[in-house]
């Protein structure tokens, strides 16, 4: 009887964890089906965006002139895309590259690009921030169609731009007081070099345009209500229709799970065979139900 | 089965780690850097408190330009606890107000220069001036909104943070004052480089041909200028010799006024019949590195329109004595006493006479003519002087080749801390039959007695005044406080001295008020009478409800014992009659099974059902319970189902009869 008891709660956690892990979505940042704090839900929502979840090889199938990429990449690029991205951008597209720590130098070395993330620290402003140092408020923008109406953007643990030549247009910079702190102990040490840094850069590549911004975290469902973050990239996308590379974010665990188990759901779901699968099912439960009846 | 188990648990605590993932931060392993936080839930880093205090070193730095060496007054606010983004905060704008001091300075520097290339008609020398001037002042402009920004965003975080004094108000009306003559000042300076680029064009057109005054003149001879110091480097007051020749691209120009300027004086000489000129002049006490020397040739009555106008400058090295002092003042000052002020002044050479003045807050607290390097003054802290951080300026003038010097030191102005030393005894009081004894001594922080101090007790709504001996004790002997319990007393110090602030401290003393008890003891009397005669009231009722309660269940044991026998004549009834049909054949089976489990446990109560019976006797019976299950539903079929028992049903009770009697005796 005891043994029973213990199965039954085996058996009922089991469901229930499958259940949990598939109905919670998996909190994946910059995720557009993560409706939690470090999703992208909202801005999927706001952007109106189509979601790229394959490789950007796909990218092809759409009009370059008409079409805005937003690329948050965490994951390395394979050569294929990387041309394919050469490509979109040289024929007239607009590319949002939104990295802090990930392989946005990659696509930036391959297409020779006067600019560079410096990804070795993290932007501190310990005056103008939202709430402290770690969340600095950017306020000095200069005048372009980007920046028109934009007052105050505030950034989440960023990176800063390196310009390597005139090519780029500054379009934002950190405040005077801002560090870029090496060592990542969030406090000042000697020798860190002193704001203001540049965080939003633009430069064109053939007919197109690419924007850099040091900081994929202003779109986040937590931070694209503050400051200007989302009117920023609005004001960047204008009429264009706005594709988002989901293909290249930094998974999980329970992600991979996820993944697994809706495979194989969606295996069993097949018109072939889930009736033999209800069937078994049936059976096998009417035949525990009578035997626990004729006992 | 166990295996499967343990496999079961193992595969079940990996999928819930895999749901639990996220919230437990196991992505975190994919890198060590944090690429973002929750917004909503981080917290403000930047204290109210500190931000006050920042605040209140930032205005006196700010305030006054020619101090405003803010990490200097930073390194000698170790002993306070600032947080590092603070200390950075006040560094960064510490930059801050020195970059926009220098630019300004840089801006003043070529409107200046801009001005007297204009005097001596070097418009195309002024113009290149005027361009570095601007470029100096549109970074003074973005500098100074840095500034104000950061000031903005400061009284934005104090403004968070409730109410401020009105010290600090005053202190920000006095740093927007300071802001807006920076800004008059920057406006100024605009104004002047926009009339003097007008004048500038005006007369390039003039000087260098393109007037029409001159539309007849087909070509202006351009003139040079040649400039030369005898050294390149001098002591401030020294003689250097100056010389150079004015000429064109053919010839030399004789007999022309050379007007040489230096540090806003003019000096005239002439050129000989070569062209040369040469001079003597005195380098005046100026305490910077390097001297500007620009010399002129402006033409005059028939060289107008003939020569260009030409300019040449150079620089001298001056050399001069940096005067430097180290300040010392007592970290800790009090309201009413003296602060020692002493300095040390380097370098120092014998019979010379240094004046200085020494500021506290600004304010002029005394001037000397020191003929020593050290000195030593003591300044009595004004009894009324706000406690808290103030600031000690000491500046020197400047003496022949020594140079000026202004440094400065932080002292917190506060109270020297009472002790008081006073108990209560004893712990215990009853009110009204005991005294209290209120003995103890006042001290300061030092151990020094205070005699002849104001001192309150405060018991209840009685105020008990006197006053500390000349060893600095108390002693009072009064009556207890009428409470009730733990009480508090108070004892307040109102030292007539004002470096001492009235200091109070609260002792506790229970006190056992005799009215309450005895009033309570009386209340309690009562509710114990009323009480206990309810009591016993329901104790009757209880003890006539137990007897009947017990006298039904002696009844109900008879009764049982009857039935026990009843079964057993009835079981011997049967034997005797053999009356054996084959329902009876199986009842009999079912009876000694019964017979045989009276050895574990009673045989079926008075309305038990079969079923009952058999979930009773089950965990006796062990493997053969599933045997006697059978034997059960037999009998069942055989008592009620109304039809005839076959052969095979009473073989079937014959054989479970005989598998339950061998498992029995087994455990038996």
């Amino acid at each position: 009887m005891e043994k029973d008891k213990l199965s039954y709660i085996i058996l009922s956690a089991f469901i229930i964890s499958i259940l949990l892990i598939i109905y919670i979505a998996p909190q994946i940042d910059f995720s557009v089906a993560n409706p939690m704090w470090n999703g992208y839900s909202d801005a999927e929502n706001i952007l109106n965006a189509t979601v790229l979840n394959s490789p950007l090889t796909v990218l092809t199938q759409y009009p370059e002139d008409n079409s805005c990429l937003i690329l948050i990449p965490y994951k390395p690029y394979n050569i294929s895309e990387l041309n394919t991205i050469k490509t979109f951008i040289h024929d007239g597209g607009t590319v949002i590259l939104l990295n802090d720590y990930g392989y946005g130098n990659m696509i930036l070395d391959f297409i020779n690009a006067p600019v560079r993330f410096d990804e070795d620290g993290i932007l501190i402003d310990p005056l103008f921030n939202y709430k402290n140092g770690r969340l600095p408020k950017i306020m000095d923008f200069n005048r372009d169609i980007s920046t028109r109406n934009i007052t105050s953007v505030i950034l989440n643990h960023a990176s800063i731009i390196d310009v390597l030549d005139s090519r780029a247009v500054i379009l934002a910079e950190s405040g005077s007081f801002s560090y870029f702190d090496r060592n990542f102990n969030y406090k000042y040490d000697k020798g860190e070099p002193k704001g203001p840094f540049p965080v939003f850069v633009k430069f064109r590549y053939g007919d197109g345009t690419v924007y850099a911004l040091s900081d994929p975290s202003i779109l986040l469902n937590s931070m694209v209500k503050l400051g200007d973050n989302i009117r920023l990239i609005e004001n960047i996308i204008g009429n264009k229709n706005v594709l988002i590379d989901q293909y290249h974010l930094k998974m999980n665990i329970h992600y991979e799970i996820r993944q697994i188990l809706l495979e194989v759901f969606g295996f069993i779901g097949e018109t072939y065979i889930f009736p033999y699968f209800a069937i078994s099912l049936i059976i096998t439960i009417s035949y525990v139900i009578i035997r626990k009846i004729s006992l | 089965m166990v295996t499967l188990t343990i496999k079961t648990i193992v595969l079940l605590f990996i999928i819930l780690l895999g749901a639990l993932a996220p919230y437990l931060n196991i992505s975190k392993v994919y890198s060590d850097i944090i690429l973002h936080e929750n917004p909503s839930n981080t917290n403000t880093e930047l204290s109210p408190e500190f931000l006050s205090m920042f605040y209140n070193l930032l205005f006196r730095g700010i305030l006054y330009p020619s101090e405003y060496n803010i990490t200097q007054l930073l390194n000698l606010t170790n002993y306070m606890y600032i947080p590092s983004d603070m200390k950075y905060i006040i560094s960064r704008l510490n930059e801050l107000i020195s970059k926009l001091n220098n630019e300004i300075n840089e801006t003043k520097y070529h409107v200046n220069k801009t001005k007297t290339y204009i005097d001596y008609k070097a418009y195309d020398k002024a113009l290149k001036e005027i361009k570095k001037a601007k470029y100096w002042l549109i970074h003074a402009n973005l500098t100074l909104f840095d500034i104000e920004r950061a000031e903005d965003t400061l009284i934005s975080y104090l403004g968070r943070y409730g109410s401020f004094t009105e010290r600090f108000y005053k202190e920000k009306d006095e740093m927007n004052k300071l802001l807006k003559e920076i800004h008059s000042l920057l406006e100024y300076l605009l104004k002047l480089i926009s009339d003097l680029e007008k004048e500038s064009k005006i007369g390039y057109e003039i000087y260098f041909g393109q007037n029409e005054t001159y539309t007849n003149q087909t070509y202006i001879e351009r003139t040079y200028l040649d400039i030369y110091l005898n050294t390149s480097r001098t002591w401030i007051g020294n003689y250097v010799e100056l010389y150079g020749k004015l000429y064109t691209g053919n010839y030399s120009l004789p007999n022309r006024k050379i007007y040489i300027v230096l540090a806003n004086k003019e000096i005239i000489s002439t050129t000989d019949n070569n062209g040369n000129y040469s001079l003597k002049i005195k380098i005046p006490y100026l305490y910077t590195d390097r001297l500007l020397i620009i010399a002129f040739y402006i033409p005059e009555d028939g060289d107008i329109g003939k020569y260009m106008p030409s300019s040449n400058e150079t620089y001298l090295n001056l050399l001069y004595y940096h005067t430097k002092a180290d300040l010392y003042v007592d970290r800790y000052s009090h309201p009413g006493l003296p602060m020692n002020i002493s300095f040390y002044i380097t370098p120092w050479k014998k019979g010379i006479i240094r004046n200085i003045s020494i500021f506290f807050d600004r304010k002029l607290i005394g001037r000397y003519m020191i003929s020593s390097r050290n000195y030593s003054i003591q300044y009595k802290i004004p009894v009324n002087m706000q406690t808290g951080p103030h600031m000690i300026s000491l500046y020197i003038s400047p003496y022949k080749e020594y140079s000026g010097y202004q440094t400065y030191q932080l002292t917190t102005v506060s109270f020297i801390e009472i002790n008081i030393n006073v108990e209560i005894s004893p712990d215990i009081i009853v009110y009204p039959l005991s005294s209290l004894y209120i003995n103890g001594s006042i001290t300061d922080i030092t151990g020094y007695k205070l005699s002849n101090e104001s001192v309150e007790v405060y018991l209840g709504n009685r105020i008990i005044k006197t006053s500390t001996n000349s060893e600095g004790k108390i002693n009072i002997t009064t009556a207890p406080p009428p409470a009730m319990g733990l009480t508090n007393i108070k004892i307040l110090v109102t030292p007539n001295e004002p470096w001492y602030e009235p200091t109070s401290i609260d002792l506790r003393v229970t006190v056992i008020n005799l009215y309450v008890v005895l009033i309570s003891f009386t209340a309690l009397i009562g509710i114990l009478y009323v009480s206990s005669k309810r009591i016993l009231k329901r104790y009757r009722e209880l003890r006539k409800r137990v007897e009947e309660e017990v006298k039904e269940t002696r009844i109900e044991k008879v009764t049982e014992e009857a039935k026990i026998e009843e079964y057993t004549k009835e079981r011997e009834e049967i034997k005797e009659k053999k009356e054996y049909k084959f329902g009876n054949d199986i009842l009999n089976y079912y009876y000694s099974i019964i017979d045989l489990l009276k050895n574990f446990t009673d045989p079926p109560y008075k309305n038990e059902t079969l079923r009952e019976y058999y979930r009773r006797v089950k965990e006796y019976l062990g493997n053969v319970s599933k045997e006697f299950w059978k034997m059960t539903l037999l009998t069942e079929y055989a008592l009620y189902s109304g039809k005839e028992i076959g052969l095979n049903e009473i073989r079937e009770a014959n054989k479970i009869y005989n598998i339950i009697k061998g498992a029995l005796h087994g455990k038996g």
